[in-house]
């Protein structure tokens, strides 16, 4: 059974359809991409599926469980956690309170044990500030540690919101364009650590984009949406020679793409 | 070693100040705890949390009403009465919170603003159990049969129990439960989307401001030995959000240095003590405009350059 399995969701925004009756499977352990031009769709589904819109019909199971109706932080509890396209840090908090906030529900103390810290409530606090340490050394970070979020130069703040999603422990991580605004060698690098996040931690990641380039190398799966409607799906060679999706999305924009 | 040395040296100057103050110096200074202790719980609903809130005079009535009233109805002594009246308050603060969840920045200042009018108004009117406008005389605090009534005796009550409240806070604000009112206030999507439910921890905030300020109040009412509804009024919840901006809005130092020059200046102010409104007024727009990081803000600035 696939990890995250969304079926006929429509979600429309008065009379504006949105999406429109779509379906995807996404499989463990693998990168899949949703790309598409802008306006396609692609950051309402992600807001659907995290539970910040509501979806006016269809369904969307995380492992069998439907997420639809949850609350954010519910479904966050389930695994599923996301970056945003114009990136939502604490910019006042340091990058380490950063990711903590993102190991919120791995901690369970509360009042008491913050004032009073009886018993196991800061053991529990230590060992995910260590962990958030790792975190923060693995995207490149560990020296930003105690600088404020929005201090940091652009790319970076790409890659704290990527270690706080990474703190939570997902099973299931949402990367709203996650190249956007990068340099390229940034890009590079950034691949390469969500292929290492995928092969080490056996991350399943719904990428979304609306740069075939930037997906074409990283992606198990990618899955073209025009208009709030699936056009087509498969391998990354399979999706760059399907006449629909040249005539629909790369017709238009190759030409500026490969400029 | 370096922290005991600090909890010794605030041990002596807690003894030192004790024995060689005026007797009015220390009363001053107790002012300021109190004081503190109710904007510590703005800054934590307001402050950190990103809630504005004009609800603390009226929590702060429900401290000092409430503990008199448990006294004089069923004979609870101070000591008990004060933290009951302070509990029953967070509850009030948590029911206030609700409206919270649907409504941001003006709106929900107004709900406040009219909660904090509410409550004036039935102290005014419930004669039967307030004494309205003339008043209810507040009998003194009673430990080991000795009643505490100096600003000395008080004191040594007062500003013991204001630091290891400032000292949970601060334990409170760097730990989960701060990160997530300081999340929230930052970025609500963001908390949402990484966990943080807002319904626990905003109605919480208001909940934990309103022990605050129900604690500060039951306090306060000690020091001035009488309670009257002018005291608990709009203008009185605007003046806590005067202290905790010009201490420096969010930061957990910030009530005690609001407090203290909103409370110590005056006193200096000698023949102009009339105009204080208006001083209050111009402080207010001083700092917003030119150290919008309060006096908290100014004295980082100092240290860091140091």
């Amino acid at each position: 059974m696939a990890l995250l399995s969304v079926r006929d969701l429509t979600i429309q925004f008065g009379g504006l359809r949105a999406v429109d009756g779509f379906s995807v499977d996404v499989e463990r352990g693998r990168i899949h991409s949703l790309i598409g031009p802008n306006g396609a769709g692609k950051t309402s589904i992600i807001n659907t599926i995290t539970g910040l819109y509501p979806a006016m019909t269809g369904s969307v199971r995380l492992d069998g469980e439907e997420l639809l109706g949850r609350a954010p932080h519910e479904i966050a509890g389930r695994g599923v956690t996301r970056t945003f396209q114009n990136v939502e840090l604490f910019r006042e908090m340091t990058a380490l309170d950063n990711v903590l906030v993102g190991a919120h529900q791995r901690l369970r103390y509360g009042v008491l044990g913050a004032t009073v810290r009886l018993g196991g409530a800061w053991a529990g606090e230590r060992r995910e500030v260590q962990r958030a340490e790792q975190i923060l050394e693995v995207l490149g970070l560990v020296e930003d540690r105690d600088r404020k979020a929005g201090d940091l130069p652009f790319g970076k703040q790409r890659r704290l919101e990527l270690a706080r999603a990474l703190a939570s422990e997902p099973r299931l991580i949402l990367l709203d364009e996650p190249g956007a605004g990068m340099a390229a060698a940034e890009v590079a690098g950034l691949n390469k650590v969500l292929l290492d996040l995928k092969e080490r931690r056996g991350l399943t990641i719904l990428l979304v984009d609306h740069v075939m380039q930037v997906v074409m190398n990283i992606s198990d799966v990618i899955t073209v949406l025009h208009y709030g409607k699936k056009i087509a799906e498969g391998t990354a060679e399979s999706v760059r020679t399907h006449p629909e999706v040249i005539r629909a999305y790369l017709g238009e924009r190759r030409s500026r793409a490969d400029r | 070693m370096g922290r005991a040395v600090v909890w010794l040296l605030g041990a002596a100057a807690f003894v030192v100040a004790g024995v060689t103050l005026s007797d009015y110096t220390l009363y001053l200074i107790d002012l300021v705890a109190v004081t503190a202790i109710m904007a510590l719980g703005l800054t934590i609903v307001t402050g950190v949390a990103g809630q504005v809130s004009l609800a603390q005079a009226a929590f702060s009535a429900m401290g000092g009403y409430g503990a008199v009233l448990l006294g004089s109805g069923l004979g609870i002594p101070h000591w008990l009465g004060i933290p009951l009246a302070a509990l029953g308050a967070a509850v009030v603060g948590y029911l206030l919170g609700l409206p919270a969840l649907r409504l941001e920045g003006p709106y929900l200042a107004l709900v406040t603003l009219g909660f904090t009018a509410i409550v004036q108004t039935v102290l005014i009117h419930w004669r039967t159990v307030t004494n309205g406008q003339l008043g209810l005389p507040v009998p003194p605090l009673t430990l080991g049969g000795r009643a505490l009534t100096s600003g000395r005796e008080l004191f040594v009550v007062v500003v013991p129990l204001a630091v290891l409240l400032f000292l949970a806070a601060r334990r409170l604000l760097r730990s989960r439960v701060g990160r997530a009112f300081d999340a929230l206030r930052q970025s609500e999507v963001a908390a949402r989307v990484m966990g943080v439910n807002p319904v626990h921890y905003k109605t919480l905030a208001f909940a934990l401001s309103a022990f605050l300020g129900g604690l500060g109040g039951g306090l306060h009412a000690l020091l001035t030995t009488f309670l009257s509804p002018d005291s608990f009024g709009i203008i009185e919840s605007i003046y806590f959000l005067v202290v905790i901006v010009v201490g420096g809005v969010g930061s957990v130092l910030g009530p005690v240095l609001g407090s203290a020059l909103l409370i110590l200046l005056p006193e200096t102010l000698g023949a102009f003590k009339q105009y204080q409104t208006l001083v209050y007024g111009v402080l207010l727009l001083t700092f917003i405009v030119f150290a919008p990081g309060g006096l908290s803000g100014l004295v980082a600035r100092l240290t860091w350059r140091s």
